[in-house]
């Protein structure tokens, strides 16, 4: 279980034999915020989720964007392989997020006594305005999915007495349904609504960021919409002429600017960055 | 801990205004030292190979870490306060050139009534038409005054956009120097559509170059490549003006302008008479270091600029400097900045994955300077603008289907189907709304949560008021209007505004904190941004502004940036220590 308030370690591998979720301390030092994508995504092998977890995952978000070979869906652009390389290469969250305690809590009707707020132990807020405060939640990824996944599976057996990837899809759909409509009783912490939010946006980012990042194989969520994806630029033409958009092309695709070339510059300047490509001028702007 | 040779001037950031303060007194001779958070960073090769819409915008990787530090909200002075813990309703930058790096520059200058809108209300209207609870002030300087300085960044940036094609704009002693950007398949539509029904749409102003220019300093720019990966981007080939483009060669040339990058400010320094002695920071290895400097100027984003001040309490500043009078934290303003409006358009291909925040249409007849207000139950307004371009499917595709399609599932067959025919076929109307100040909206230190490294957090106290709500409603009902309009098969067009929140992303143009006034009992600071109990210590940017205009921020900014750059070199250099007239 991580500690609350702990921080979140980038580029840190999963151990999955490691079933405690551990929380290294943070630091101030200056670190990337946000990593890049990995450098390999490896889909023969499971990084954080069990088997059965995975599978739970594979036919939920199959229900959430439904596919065929034919059609992909979700399944079939790798959502679940994104998700758990996700969880396997960073601990935590890869977008930078404040996780100092107090983490609030909610009442219904007259705020309880200790509710004076001025306390730096505990937090109160109104269960009707926890919302528009935005994500509150001590959990980390790891933790939702974890948890949340066995609230999944305790809802297909109280509504149909078996796991999640035991129903037909008709049942599943119900039960997505419930979850989605936050009318879901076996969830507590993560609540319904914060696993729908998690497993909705997770499906969005494993369908349709970058195949770099182990899901849109093919780039079939792009091809869907009709995104080209990363493209170098459009002319003034492109802009007015309403033509189907070019064929995808993914990050690893688009190329170089001078390529082959580092840093076209020389002058090195009064920036005092650590990195030595930072302090360095651009020949155009000398 | 190391105290570093003394410098004329220490800022607090560097970003914009400290790039232009940089070149500006760099270039008479005074040594000025840039603290700046983030690391360094150029267009090559720092922004080649960026177009990850997961990484930079879902993911926010040019943002403030809100590892170390946030800002919590709270809807008023009743509630209990939270911290935003992950992004939402706006994103401040870090690293060499701020903001400026990943800004989306569109360009706007304030209209003339914006500097005097409390006292053109009340010869207007009277003093009643005023909301109640507001502390509506005019500003200290004119816009006659800013006019030179707003047309001489606009040409040292390249500025793009037609001087002739708003009818209802502010006056201009110049046209831009370049022409406006290619705008979207969106832009025509909405161009038809708004002069049917009697407005005045016209291509909107840009701090982007629509073709190559070659700048005052020397420097010849690329023109821009409409690629789609703009805001919340590094430019990739410096089209988008930014720091790094114009001001921060400009101030590096002069030799006296040094940025330390990854380094933290902790607060100014005070000796017992009260002026500033100078910054300390920790550097990226955790060590502390002390920085004197003659001047302490705050270049740190409206909402760092304010914590600053009130976390420094040293000397007879007891509740920090600027705040002898209590003032520092009021006038905290933000904007409408909404985009609900939608329009399915069947088959279709509006390709709104290209171009930029700028490569559209926009419209100035609900501008609270060209509206009426005698028979509205409202003061102000807002622009009206055609969809932009840049859509990700990351951070969109989340938000379909539109509202009444099939079984309004936003999940399953419904969700696909509905992102199949609708995603590259809708559009939407964007609101930008001015934003009032009131007694209830401020900025102080949270009581509660701390960054990191134990300093307390800055508390937001913020809501829309009545004037936000009845202001939204008349626009909303004319946008919606539009949209009808432009003829789609379905619409999506909310007519009552819900009360504020956090989570949604609505702009990073908050304002107020530290605002400039006619004297210190009004304000923090006088019109050069000088702090009235502090005269060593100049604060810059929006924090300065008394209430937010229905305007982006920018060109406001650098406008009062100049001037103050030329003020502190020709006027308080000559008398250092003195209060400027
Ligand atoms: C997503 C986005 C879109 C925008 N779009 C537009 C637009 O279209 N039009 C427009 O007019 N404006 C826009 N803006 C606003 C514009 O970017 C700002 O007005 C402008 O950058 C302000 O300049 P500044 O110098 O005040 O702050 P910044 O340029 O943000 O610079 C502040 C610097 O201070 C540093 N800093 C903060 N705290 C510390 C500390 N404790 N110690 C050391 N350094 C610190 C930060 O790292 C940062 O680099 C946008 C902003 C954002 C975030
Ligand atoms: S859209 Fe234009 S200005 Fe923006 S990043 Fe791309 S090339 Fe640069």
């Amino acid at each position: 279980m991580a500690g609350v308030g702990g921080g979140v370690l980038l580029g840190c591998e999963f151990d999955p034999n490691d079933t405690e979720i551990t929380i290294p301390d943070q630091t101030w030092a200056y670190a990337e915020n946000v990593p890049p994508p990995p450098d390999s995504v490896d889909r023969s092998r499971l990084g954080f989720f069990k088997p059965d977890e995975a599978a739970t995952v594979e036919a939920f978000t199959a229900r959430l964007i439904p596919g065929s070979p034919d059609d992909p869906g979700a399944r079939e652009a790798g959502v679940t392989t994104y998700i758990d390389t996700a969880l396997t290469k960073v601990v935590g969250y890869w977008e930078p997020t404040y996780l100092e305690p107090p983490f609030a809590e909610t009442y219904t009707g007259s705020p309880p006594p200790e509710a004076d707020n001025s306390s730096i132990e505990r937090i109160f807020v109104q269960k009707s305005e926890i919302d528009r405060y935005g994500f509150q939640s001590s959990l980390i990824p790891q933790e939702i999915y974890r948890m949340g996944l066995r609230s999944v599976d305790a809802l297909a057996r109280d509504r149909f007495g078996a796991r999640f990837t035991d129903l037909s899809e008709d049942q599943q759909d119900e039960i997505v349904g419930a979850i989605a409509d936050d009318d879901a009783p076996t969830f507590d912490d993560p609540s319904a609504k914060l696993f729908w939010k998690t497993i909705r946006q997770d499906t969005v980012y494993g369908m349709f960021a970058d195949p770099a990042y182990g899901g849109n194989v093919d780039m079939v969520g792009w091809k869907l919409i009709g995104y080209p994806g990363a493209q170098r630029g459009y002319t003034p033409i492109d802009m007015q002429s309403g033509d189907a958009p070019r064929p995808p092309q993914s990050l690893a695709q688009l190329h170089a600017f001078n390529a082959g070339v580092d840093v076209n510059c020389d002058i090195v300047l009064p920036v005092s960055d650590s990195d030595p490509e930072n302090q360095q001028i651009p020949a155009s702007r000398k | 801990m190391a105290v570093k040779p003394r410098v004329n001037v220490v800022t607090i950031g560097g970003g914009w205004t400290s790039a232009i303060l940089g070149w500006k007194l760099g270039e008479a001779g005074h040594k000025v030292v840039a603290i700046e958070l983030g690391p360094g960073r150029w267009a090559n090769p720092g922004f080649q190979h960026n177009h990850d819409g997961l990484r930079f915008h879902a993911r926010h990787a040019m943002m403030i870490n809100l590892r170390n530090e946030t800002w919590t909200w709270r809807p008023n002075p009743d509630s209990p306060s939270l911290p935003m813990r992950q992004y939402g309703t706006f994103n401040p930058g870090q690293g060499l050139g701020g903001a400026g790096i990943h800004w989306t520059a569109q360009l706007w200058r304030f209209y003339p009534q914006d500097f005097r809108l409390r006292s053109s209300i009340i010869e207007r209207y009277g003093e009643e038409k005023l909301p109640e609870g507001n502390t509506i002030q005019d500003w200290p300087v004119s816009y006659d005054e800013l006019e030179p300085y707003y047309t001489q960044f606009e040409w040292d940036i390249g500025a793009s956009g037609d001087a002739d094609a708003n009818p209802l704009g502010p006056p201009r002693s110049r046209p831009y120097p370049n022409p406006p950007l290619q705008h979207n398949i969106v832009g025509d539509m909405f161009l038809e559509a708004a002069t049917q029904l009697g407005y005045h749409p016209f291509p909107f102003s840009s701090g982007i170059l629509s073709q190559s220019y070659t700048d005052p300093f020397g420097n010849v720019r690329s023109g821009c490549l409409y690629c789609g990966f703009c805001t919340r981007y590094g430019c990739e080939v410096d089209a988008k003006s930014s720091p790094q483009t114009t001001h921060i060669p400009a101030a590096l040339n002069t030799g006296n302008y040094e940025v330390r990058t990854r380094s933290r400010v902790l607060g100014i320094n005070v000796d017992d008479s009260g002026y500033a002695t100078g910054v300390n920071y920790v550097d990226e290895n955790g060590e502390e270091h002390e920085q004197p400097a003659d001047v302490v100027v705050l270049s740190g984003f409206t909402l760092t600029n304010v914590r600053m001040l009130l976390l420094s309490r040293g000397g007879p500043h007891g509740d920090g400097i600027g705040n002898d009078r209590g003032r520092v934290g009021k006038n905290y303003t933000y904007q409408h900045f909404v985009s609900p409006w939608r329009g399915h358009f069947p088959g279709k291909n509006l390709n709104l994955y290209m171009g930029n925040g700028t490569t559209m249409m926009a419209m100035h007849d609900l501008v609270g300077a060209n509206l009426d207000h005698s028979d509205l139950d409202f003061i102000g307004g807002a622009q009206v603008w055609s969809s932009s371009g840049e859509r990700d499917p990351e951070t969109t595709v989340g938000g379909f289907p539109i509202e009444g399609t099939g079984d309004g599932r936003k999940w399953g067959q419904t969700w696909k189907d509905a992102l199949r025919d609708q995603w590259n076929s809708t559009a939407d109307l964007i609101m930008e709304g001015d934003s009032m100040p009131y007694v209830d909206q401020f900025l102080d230190l949270d009581p509660v949560y701390r960054a990191t490294d134990g300093q307390p957090l800055l508390r937001l106290t913020f809501d829309w008021h009545e004037n936000d709500y009845a202001m939204y409603r008349y626009v909303a009902e004319r946008v919606k209007g539009i949209m009808e309009q432009m003829g789609p098969d379905l619409i999506e067009a909310p007519t009552e505004l819900d009360p504020y929140n956090v989570h949604q992303y609505q702009s990073t143009h908050p304002t107020g904190g530290a605002i400039m006034g006619s004297d210190p009992d009004n304000s923090v600071t006088n019109k050069y941004g000088q702090v009235w109990d502090t005269p060593n210590v100049f604060v810059t940017g929006a924090a300065l502004f008394p209430q937010n205009a229905a305007a982006n921020p920018t060109d406001t900014v650098a406008a009062i940036t100049y001037m103050q750059g030329d003020a502190i070199r020709d006027q308080y250099f000559a008398n250092e220590r003195k209060l400027m007239a």
